[in-house]
């Protein structure tokens, strides 16, 4: 039982670390978005 | 005598009128310039704005992949990896570090009324850019929080 519940903090943890890295992409992504926007209407 | 008369109140009404469109013209020329050179500062001041957020922007940019780098390589890939072959890593806490964002640009832009010379467009996107990076920021900042207050200390109980 006491495993069990170990195992599901453990996935629980691995879920959480998967949604910050996809977080961190769309971040950087409209970061990137805003970037080339303000580039081009500067060109 | 009269024909006479006549000709000089003619040629007096015709200098008037002259003078007149003279003073129109003269006047309508200083607005027109007045206005080219309202364009042109609008214009210099619009650049002076794109290259602040563009330079606001880029340092956001090094902040947040600097940040985000560091989670990844100390805690994020050595678990996924140690967790993909069975083993049990340790838990670390989530620090999200300097993955920021700074609003104080566009900010002091809209308080010196930046938004008189500036697109709609930019606008738009400036709004739109701030609220999908404050949700996402915030997040992450929960998913921190969550961690380090709930999991971590209670990880070893029932």
């Amino acid at each position: 039982m006491k495993t069990k519940k170990l195992n599901e903090k453990y996935k629980w943890y691995m879920q959480s670390l998967e949604l910050i890295q996809e977080i961190s992409k769309a971040l950087l992504e409209e970061n990137d978005k805003l970037l080339r926007s303000l580039r081009s209407q500067l060109k | 005598m009269g024909r006479s008369l006549n000709k000089t109140n003619l040629r007096k009404s015709l200098d008037y009128l002259i003078q007149l469109l003279i003073v129109f013209a003269g006047v309508y020329a200083a607005f027109f310039l007045d206005d080219v050179k309202t364009q042109q500062r609008n214009q210099q001041k619009r650049i002076q704005i794109y290259h602040s957020l563009l330079k606001q922007a880029e340092q956001d940019s090094i902040e947040m992949s600097q940040a985000f780098s560091m989670l990844d390589s100390v805690v994020i890939t050595p678990y996924l990896t140690a967790y993909e072959k069975g083993l049990m890593p340790t838990l670390k806490p989530i620090f999200l570090g300097s993955a920021a964002y700074s609003t104080r640009t566009w900010e002091a832009i809209l308080a010196t009324g930046g938004l008189d010379v500036l697109d709609l467009k930019l606008i738009e996107d400036m709004e739109a850019y701030y609220l999908q990076v404050h949700n996402l920021i915030d997040r992450m900042k929960k998913m921190e929080m969550l961690c380090i207050q709930q999991l971590l200390p209670n990880f070893d109980k029932d």
